[in-house]
């Protein structure tokens, strides 16, 4: 037993009871959901345990290291010390297994609260999501590096995944607001297509394709049964030895120019015609296969890419490191992006054909912008303890309280997000709708904050070593 | 007429600063600065910054008009911050006296126009005054932060979590603690860096400036380092890292002494140094081994290459070599034995301190414990006068904080009237944040009258 089985279990829990929920949509029956909560709750008591156990293992670790290094057995209060030094979320891999516990935390506390229809599966979905991106990464222990052995890491990080995973969530909640909030669909779907494919532009690389005329991605080495990234000796860190990547730069645009083409066609239509019956699906369906594409060649060039890099037997080799592996290492932020957007269209495109379908399990929108903003006022709350204590952890470790370093600023950005959110809402003359798009923004500013520096998208700061 | 033009600019100007659209803009405008901010390396000195990027006439205007190599200290990120305090400091003259007033005055009474503008009200008719005392007893909180009053005609009031309705103001204040005191510090501060080599001092260090440009500056006083020791784990990551440090006037006299290590700063004069960093430097290694008989004999000795250890029974050894790496078993050292007749040589490893004990078996057994190689310790050295008022507005702003999410002040209103033959009970409240809580609330405790 290990910590990693322990996290595969819940993984397999959160999956059925993801099942259990898509099937309650079709038949709702109490007892059905009733027992899809049981199984969150139950795999979400796992993934804890696995955690903990992971700390212990953690702790045996630095135990081990620090005595072979000292020469000399720990005992006592030294011994307490280092063996809880190294906790379960010092590095990519942790954190993202701790997002998820965070965000499935959140959802369960969502649900106790108000029983919110499709909360509790874009919960799950968020979570699993999280958990697939931990494993892209080096799930192995390794000890803790000097600059991270202090205290103050409990409190900054904890406050930091709980308020990412709940800035998270308020997301969608807004996000539902604005659905049963009577927007019209044509003028909801022109704003989110245009946000959309401004969102593939600026995070998608779209700036850099631009300069550079050419999309790049890593450069990755085969090795054994992993891939690493290539080696820069210099700095003893893998460094981003870029290869251009053909077809998929004309492609990126062409998304944009049809996300935008799209959404000003919606918009322009909403405003000639406000006839709910004379919608044009396709116009959705067509933003929603164009990113499907660019995706799919993207994975369709890693696997030339992969038959290239591995030798001999290629099929032994797909597994772990598959062409899916190489895909998201090489270009993670990319892929990642795609497949967000890609499950925003769903639901869209899920309201749009079916909007009775999505609208008459929701409660009122007064009750949903209620919950969003309670999510986001702990999240902004969290947010402001994460800076607090970062500053204070920065004063003591590194001699400046605030650095603009990337990651900090990140967080910044993200506590300022919520403050517009919070002050929209008391601003007059601005609708509840408006501080919801707010509210979903800050899901954005999220990622660029908390996995933008990881994902090599901005400068690299004081905050790197928590990469690997 | 001047005056009044005068007071018609004031007013405006002040309008201008009081409205919720601007600090709305003025946050949106900062959020979207940081990201820009983000997305340009600011550790870069100016020339680098120029060298990185494009040489095109427009973007070199672009960069410097905007001073993007220096984002967070440029013209335009400064103003925001600055009419974001001036926006802070008018809605807040504005603001406060209402709240004040409303806080020492609260209009207890429950008259029927006052319920008319409460959305959260309900009546019910009882037959008698018991009754109506057990519904008002039940629906006004039994804990609260205001005395209950009992006012003339049957009026109740009580009121919890008064003192939130300042949560915002706190919060503000502590927003411009920390908004002046930082701009006290970094224009007052000291934020420099210095290397210093083992067993050498220094008085002068690098400061950080304006737009990555950095100079000179006296301490004033000496900083030394006396050894820095390195340890690592058996991968050679580094575990911990810690200096000798100590201070000397000009005398050259020891007045200050302390171990720094990550985490564990030294403070003299006003001054900080951090354990920064550390970086190797060309120069003879000291090898530190532990020579012990097993018995009473156990010395640890810190050497150079070649350098005679004389034991009791006339042996001399010396570190012969320094292995990086022996045959897959880590770092090693070759051990030099000389005794009146033969002279051999011996293999330890760092990695395996009971081998040479195990595998030669000899009168003195010889530990590895480390190959100190010179290195310079990086200091990281702060100056932050009035950095105890940013922690002091980082505390007061969590206390505000806690005061405006977690605290929501409600105001509870009661009215007992006697109608012909029954008595008409109202009840109402009133929450001045958080709507939808205030009214599940309200639904609840009137679900839950004895009715």
């Amino acid at each position: 037993m290990s910590s990693t089985a322990l996290y595969n279990l819940s993984t397999g829990g959160y999956v059925m009871s993801l099942a259990i929920f898509a099937l309650h949509v079709v038949n709702t029956r109490r007892l059905l959901l009733r027992f899809g909560v049981a199984l969150v709750a139950a795999s979400f008591l796992v993934q804890t345990a696995g955690m903990v156990y992971r700390w212990m293992e953690a702790g045996v670790l630095e135990v081990h290291a620090a005595e072979k290094t000292l020469g000399a057995a720990l005992s006592g209060w030294s011994w307490f010390v280092v063996f809880t030094q190294h906790p379960p979320w010092s590095n990519l891999y942790e954190i993202m297994i701790y997002m998820s516990w965070g965000i499935t935390m959140a959802t369960l506390a969502c649900e106790l609260k108000w029983q919110l229809a499709w909360v509790r599966q874009i919960g799950i979905i968020l979570a699993l999501m999280a958990l697939g991106m931990a494993s892209l990464n080096d799930a192995t222990i390794k000890p803790l590096v000097p600059a991270l052995k202090s205290w103050w890491i409990m409190i900054h990080v904890i406050s930091a995944s709980i308020a990412y995973a709940s800035g998270s969530l308020a997301a969608f909640i807004s996000l539902f607001a604005i659905i049963k909030s009577r927007v019209h669909r044509t003028q909801m779907m022109g704003c989110a297509v245009l946000f959309l494919g401004c969102l593939i532009f600026l995070l998608g690389g779209g700036l850099r394709l631009l300069r550079d005329q050419a999309y790049y991605v890593k450069l990755l080495s085969y090795a054994g049964d992993n891939i690493r990234n290539v080696m820069d000796m210099s700095k003893e860190k893998a460094a981003s030895y870029l290869i251009p990547m053909p077809m998929v730069g004309p492609l990126l645009l062409l998304v944009v120019v049809i996300h935008i083409l799209v959404g000003v066609f919606l918009l322009w239509r909403f405003s000639k015609i406000k006839d709910e019956e004379k919608l044009s699906g396709w116009a959705v369906i067509a933003c929603l296969v164009s990113v499907l594409a660019t995706g799919l060649i993207m994975f369709g060039h890693d696997i030339k890419r992969t038959a290239i890099l591995v030798d001999g037997n290629i099929s032994h080799h797909l597994f772990p490191a598959g062409p899916w592996f190489i895909g998201f290492k090489s270009h993670p932020w990319s892929l990642g992006l795609f497949i967000f957007v890609v499950f925003i269209e769903a639901i869209l495109a899920i309201y749009w054909y079916w909007p009775q379908m999505v609208t008459k399990r929701l409660p009122d929108s007064a009750v949903l912008e209620s919950a969003a903003y309670k999510a986001i006022s702990l999240a902004f709350f969290l947010m402001s303890v994460v800076l607090i204590t970062g500053a204070l952890w920065a004063h003591y470790a590194w001699g400046r309280y605030w650095a603009w370093d990337p990651k900090e600023t990140g967080a910044l950005a993200i506590w300022l997000t919520y403050a517009i959110y919070l002050h929209a809402r008391r601003t007059k003359g601005l609708s509840h709708t408006f501080s919801s798009v707010i509210g979903i923004i800050g899901f954005f500013v999220i990622l660029i904050g908390f996995l933008g520096v990881n994902l090599g998208l901005f400068a690299d700061g004081l905050h790197t070593y928590g990469n690997s | 007429m001047m005056r009044t033009w005068a007071v018609a600019l004031t007013n405006k100007t002040f309008q201008f600063f009081v409205s919720l659209k601007l600090t709305f803009v003025l946050l949106l405008f900062i959020g979207i600065g940081a990201v820009i901010g983000m997305s340009f390396d600011q550790t870069v000195t100016f020339e680098e910054f120029y060298q990185r990027h494009p040489k095109e006439e427009m973007a070199t205007f672009f960069l410097s008009f905007f001073e993007l190599y220096d984002a967070f200290h440029s013209w335009w990120f400064s103003l925001a911050i600055l009419l974001l305090a001036m926006n802070l400091i008018a809605c807040s003259i504005e603001r406060l006296p209402r709240i004040y007033f409303e806080f020492v005055r609260p209009r207890p009474y429950l008259t029927k126009r006052r319920m008319l503008g409460l959305p959260l009200s309900w009546s019910a008719k009882v037959d008698t005054e018991e009754k109506a005392m057990e519904l008002i007893n039940a629906f006004l909180p039994k804990r609260s932060n205001r005395a209950r009053l009992k006012g003339p005609d049957g009026f109740f009031y009580c009121e919890r979590a008064s003192l939130a309705r300042f949560g915002v103001y706190v919060v503000h204040v502590s927003l411009l603690i920390v908004m002046f005191s930082s701009i006290y510090a970094t224009q007052n501060g000291v934020d420099g860096h210095v290397m210093i080599d083992e067993g050498t001092m220094a008085r002068f260090i690098t400061r950080r400036g304006h737009s990555g440009v950095s100079s000179p500056y006296d301490l004033g006083f000496y900083i030394g380092c006396e050894d820095f020791r390195l340890r690592t784990f058996v991968d050679n990551s580094p575990m911990e890292f810690e200096s000798d440090l100590f201070i000397s006037g000009d005398r050259f006299e020891k007045t200050h002494q302390k171990t720094v290590r990550v985490n564990e700063p030294l403070k003299f004069a006003g001054f900080t140094f951090y354990q920064a960093s550390y970086k190797p430097i060309a120069s003879e290694p000291l090898v530190t081994i532990l020579v012990g008989d097993g018995r009473d004999f156990n010395e640890r000795y810190r050497v150079r290459l070649n350098e005679p250890i004389k034991l009791l029974d006339s042996t001399v050894i010396s570190v012969d070599k320094i292995y990086e790496d022996f045959a897959g078993l880590g770092q090693a050292l070759r051990i030099k034995k000389e005794t009146a007749f033969t002279s051999t040589y011996f293999h330890i490893f760092r990695r395996h301190r009971d081998y040479d004990r195990v595998v030669r078996n000899d009168r003195y057994q010889v530990i590895f414990l480390d190959a100190d190689q010179k290195y310079a310790t990086g200091l990281s050295v702060g100056k932050l006068p009035g950095i105890e008022a940013i922690f002091l507005g980082f505390f007061i702003l969590l206390c505000g904080l806690f005061m405006c999410f977690f605290m929501t002040p409600v105001r509870y209103f009661a009215r007992m009237q006697k109608v012909s033959d029954h008595i008409v009970v109202s009840l109402a409240a009133q929450g001045f944040r958080n709507p939808q809580a205030v009214k599940d609330m309200f639904h609840r405790r009137i679900k839950s009258l004895p009715i």
